[in-house]
């Protein structure tokens, strides 16, 4: 269960992280990578439960690469947003 | 660029209060699905308490400058103070057992340098179904789904 809850760091982008030593990474490519591991994963899902939204999936995915305390933060700033938005 | 801190210093430092000072508590509600990386927005944060005349909740509350502030025939329990208006008392969790069996399953979750009990998911959803509200029947679709994922993860007969 906590596994699940854990944030990570992809393999991919610690590869690339790695390789990156002693020079500036290139922040797009971690960003491409990153992405391109986060599709991975949510093929990985929806291969396994077809029936899944790919959004609800791609977003929870990508939720859980934060710490829980990014995750929470980011749920208050858009219910925040969107009663500043009603109101 | 800095993620907006919205649960700000303050606001840890009563939960990290309440901690310390061993107050059983569960952060239920959709700040609890959203800790859990379900993508649902929420304003605020229900907290449960097992008893809400613990004294060292008083004193948790007093370390923070906060009060508490009892309910009347037309207003719920609140918390006074700044930092603390984020802080919503949850009395009562619709289609659950009773606090001392949900605390005794519960996750715990560190937030921020805080490490707090948090109701399950698959508990967020009961509770959710049977208060059935409208804006619990809203967020039902997303809850549900993330628990299938969270099963077909954590499921090594479907990897």
């Amino acid at each position: 269960m906590l596994a699940w809850l854990t944030p990570h760091v992809t393999r991919r982008t610690m590869a690339l992280m790695s390789t990156s030593v002693g020079s500036d990474p290139d922040a797009s490519t971690l960003a491409v990578a990153d992405a391109e591991d986060l599709l991975r994963d949510v093929a990985s899902a929806l291969k396994r439960n077809p029936d899944l939204d790919l959004d609800t999936v791609r977003h929870t995915l990508a939720l859980l690469r934060l710490d829980p305390l990014a995750r929470l933060n980011r749920s208050l700033l858009r219910g925040r947003a969107a009663a500043a938005y009603r109101t | 660029m800095a993620e907006p801190q919205l649960l700000t210093e303050r606001e840890l430092r009563f939960l990290r209060e309440l901690v310390r000072h061993d107050v059983r508590f569960l952060i239920v509600g959709l700040s609890a699905a959203a800790l859990q990386g379900a993508p649902v927005v929420t304003q605020d944060v229900n907290l449960w308490f097992a008893h809400l005349d613990d004294p060292n909740l008083l004193k948790a509350l007093r370390v923070v400058g906060g009060a508490y502030v009892s309910p009347t025939a037309y207003t719920p329990p609140m918390f006074a103070g700044e930092g603390l208006e984020l802080f919503d008392i949850v009395l009562r969790m619709d289609g659950l057992n009773g606090f001392d069996d949900e605390w005794a399953h519960a996750l715990e979750l560190t937030v921020g340098d805080v490490t707090a009990k948090v109701l399950p998911l698959a508990r967020i959803l009961v509770s959710k179904r049977t208060a059935a509200r409208p804006k619990d029947r809203l967020v039902l679709p997303v809850l549900e789904e993330v628990l299938a994922l969270q099963a077909a993860r954590s499921d090594p007969a479907k990897s």
